[in-house]
């Protein structure tokens, strides 16, 4: 009987670890939902420290503080850098790449796109406003 | 009787060109999931940002 209970036990075992890799992407999406919705209601105090040019965007594809930020401000980056994070290392995975290469990749396309008057840093990290 | 030779230098450069344009392409297809990835995620967010726009601007 307690031969039975053991196998039971690590066929659910078993069971479960190979259901893991096929339950993770969509537990996965579920996070990076979570992290946009913060993220979208974070915009409008991250755009608001961008245009007045006390935060800018470095080549690593986070916000980095080029004046003196108050507590609040300095939440809010720290904040949204976490969850950049986040998504870089969520995409790194889906896409078979480092989070590294995916802020880098990040970084490259908010330096087209930014508006005029942004602070960014190019890639040999010199810093300019746009 | 020169032709094994040159067959013999030839193979490995040939060989090696290969590698290198699987490489590259490997590289370009990596790029082009981690842009669309980028994309997929962060388009809504930038179609709301103020200090984005969606055409890229000229320094």
């Amino acid at each position: 009987m307690t031969a039975m209970r053991t196998l039971w036990i690590r066929l659910l075992f078993t069971l479960a670890v190979i259901s893991l890799p096929v339950a993770m992407p969509g537990l996965q999406a579920q996070n990076l939902g979570a992290v946009k919705q913060r993220m979208a209601q974070r915009l409008p105090q991250v755009d608001a420290l961008k245009d007045r040019g006390t935060v800018g965007e470095n080549n690593r594809g986070f916000l980095e503080a080029r004046a003196a930020l108050s507590g609040a401000e300095n939440q809010t980056v720290s904040a949204e850098n976490a969850d950049r994070a986040e998504v870089y290392s969520a995409l790194a995975q889906q896409t078979g790449t480092s989070s590294d290469q995916v802020g880098r990749a990040r970084a490259k396309k908010i330096a087209e796109t930014s508006s005029p008057g942004v602070w960014l840093q190019d890639e040999s990290g010199r810093w300019y406003k746009k | 009787m020169k032709s094994p030779w040159l067959l013999a230098l030839l193979l490995p450069m040939v060989a090696a060109t290969g590698c290198i344009n699987v490489k590259a392409h490997i590289i370009v297809d990596v790029n082009v999931k981690v842009d669309k990835a980028l994309d997929d995620f962060f388009g809504d967010l930038d179609k709301k940002s103020v200090t984005i726009t969606e055409t890229p601007v000229q320094k």
